[in-house]
């Protein structure tokens, strides 16, 4: 007997035929896609995956070292695991990074817009130094004032200062339970309905979590303690996504045992319509390089648990 | 630097201090409870407590077979684990079920209040016959009209069902993100507010998902796809549960290291009793609470 029903009235994107369509590709035909810039990778295994998205990192950065340019790279906090490694093939291969320049996509905030401080154990900020700044040799780093954050004395201008050294040349990023990029959240879709034009000019702003989010991050990270999670953020706009010279998405939501939540988001973004209220969907519309750890490529299926 | 933030409009439960106590309780002081017929036990092994699960099951069937008892025992869907095992149990020591009459606790609906047909692949009914009744000798199993979901043609008198067969000896369950039991979402706290008593009688009725239970099991048995997970469903009321003559609660959902249930099973067990927090009702009466330890370690943040 069929069971058909309406999506629960939170959830932003209500295409319930684009959920059914995405739901059922297979995890061996997820790669193929129609814009042949858009490259969706597979990698099984953890260890490869966080080593091929350090390696992705650390090579642009000696590549413009090698050519004399600066680097400008916008980065995420989640995924992790690849700025422990970049650390360590920075330290070890010997490449400074003065040329460089950072910018990170997100960081949460209160009810008000205030920003965490670095010192909260929440902050982004503070994984940002912790797992990546701190672990590379001090002759090595980055100039501290190269290193920026969303934070709110600086959120007005974000893309200003981006653009003021060029551009991005790469934007880092995973994807959201909601399809968010950043704290870009599926919700915002609503204030720009079917305009994409606007949507891809829209820059940095201070954002409310949608309950995806505040789940997601709570799952992950505050041991499922919703009421840890802090109810706003700061972010970058598709803007400064689509304004970098490349893009590079890593997708790891798999959290062992055979569940991962970023099955279905994953093929939500990468083959589903390019629209407002999954603002990945932008990804396929401009090169990118989309990779999956093999527990998120798996068939979307039912196992009661 | 001190970070103080409201919480999320979308939750229901919204005492922070309350919150910022029970994240703090430590695993070594879980189990600790000023009621004494709250037990909260600890088992750290996964099939150990899988097995303890089935064995409750199996050892209160078999109990009352010899007294010549009927067993009326209420199931959830959720955890699930524990069924084959009870199944493998009751067929090798050749128990015969045909004095037991089961009721599931809840069962998805769409937007209109119609039950999830026993065929859909995510049906809880599905699921309780999957994983347990069919995997049962046929010699053994109970009879197909003892066995019973809150489906939308009986909802209206599953409360009457289960009186009319004497109550119910035991109410089995779990623990949701939100702290549901069954589908009594914390949603249903706003109809009721502080009026406990009213609360406490409340009984089945169709219920509307709130989000943390959509992602929930979005997570936990649809791929993560919150587009498949039906928006409704039917669940029985406090009333049944706090009516039966004993509970006994399974939390168990961890995968790797990360459980979404940490912070969830302390805000149950040692927050206050209150409407919001629908399985904080269970340490007002006898109750076996048992924790996987993965859902018993410390609430700590860690950036992944």
């Amino acid at each position: 007997m069929a069971f058909t029903y309406d999506l629960a009235d939170f959830i932003d994107f209500k295409d319930v035929a684009a959920c059914e369509r995405v739901r059922r590709i297979k995890r061996a035909d997820i790669t193929r896609h129609p814009n042949p810039d858009f490259k969706i990778e597979v990698m099984d295994d953890p260890g490869q995956f966080y080593a091929a998205f350090a390696t992705d990192i650390v090579m642009r950065i000696k590549q413009a070292l090698d050519e004399g340019r600066r680097f400008v790279g916008i980065f995420p906090v989640g995924p992790m695991p690849q700025y422990p490694i970049a650390a360590r093939m920075i330290n070890e291969l010997r490449i400074p990074m003065h040329h460089v320049h950072t910018f990170n996509m997100d960081e949460y905030a209160d009810q008000n817009g205030n920003t965490a401080p670095v010192d909260w154990p929440g902050s982004f900020q503070k994984a940002m130094f912790e797992s990546f700044f701190n672990l590379i040799d001090p002759d090595l780093r980055p100039p501290l004032h190269q290193i920026h954050f969303p934070t709110r004395e600086v959120i007005g201008h974000y893309g200003q200062m981006i653009e003021d050294l060029g551009g991005a040349d790469v934007c880092y990023g995973g994807i959201g339970w909601c399809g968010h990029i950043a704290f870009w959240e599926s919700s915002l879709g609503h204030e720009f309905g079917d305009d994409l034009e606007a949507y891809k000019k829209a820059g940095p702003r201070l954002v409310k979590l949608t309950p995806m989010t505040i789940i997601q991050n709570a799952l992950h990270s505050f041991g499922g303690d919703w009421s840890w999670v802090p109810p706003k953020a700061n972010t970058i706009g598709p803007a400064q996504i689509l304004g970098a010279r490349y893009r590079s998405f890593w997708l790891d939501g798999d959290l062992g045992g055979g569940v991962s939540w970023q099955r279905f988001i994953a093929r939500l973004v990468a083959h589903g319509p390019v629209n407002t209220l999954v603002p990945g969907s932008i990804l396929q519309t401009a090169p990118t390089r989309y990779v999956l750890l093999g527990g998120v490529a798996d068939d979307v299926e039912i196992h009661m648990a | 630097m001190a970070f103080k933030y409201r919480m999320a409009d979308f939750l229901d439960f919204k005492d922070r201090d309350v919150c910022e106590r029970v994240r703090r309780i430590p695993r070594e002081e879980i189990t600790r409870h000023p009621n004494p017929d709250f037990k909260i036990e600890v088992i750290q092994d996964e099939a150990q407590f899988y097995a303890a699960f089935a064995t409750d099951i199996v050892a209160r069937i078999q109990r009352a077979l010899v007294e010549g008892r009927r067993f009326v025992a209420i199931f959830p869907v959720g955890p699930t684990a524990q069924y084959p095992i009870a199944a493998r149990m009751i067929n090798e020591l050749r128990i015969p079920m045909h004095h037991v009459h089961t009721f599931n606790m809840d069962e998805y609906a769409d937007e209109d209040g119609n039950t999830a047909p026993a065929d859909w692949e995510g049906s809880f009914q599905k699921c309780m016959f999957d994983s347990f009744f069919n995997l049962i000798d046929p010699d053994l199993r109970p009879p197909r009209e003892q066995i019973h979901f809150p489906t939308t043609d009986v909802l209206d008198r599953y409360a009457d069902m289960i009186e009319a067969v004497g109550g119910v000896d035991m109410c089995y369950g779990g623990i949701g993100w939100c702290g549901h039991i069954a589908f009594w979402e914390s949603s249903l706290g706003y109809e009721f507010g502080d009026d406990m008593a009213a609360y406490l009688k409340a009984g089945p009725r169709l219920v509307t998902l709130t989000p943390m239970t959509i992602l929930q099991n979005a997570m936990s048995s649809f791929g993560g796809d919150w587009s498949w997970v039906p928006p409704k469903a039917n669940t029985i009321g406090p009333a049944q549960v706090m009516a039966a003559r004993d509970r006994s609660f399974w939390l168990s959902y961890l995968t790797a290291d990360v459980s979404w249930q940490r912070f969830i099973a302390r805000l149950v067990a040692h927050g206050p009793v209150n409407t919001f927090v629908p399985g904080s009702i269970l340490q007002t009466v006898p109750t076996r609470y048992v924790l996987l330890g993965g859902v018993a370690d410390n609430v700590e943040i860690k950036m992944t």
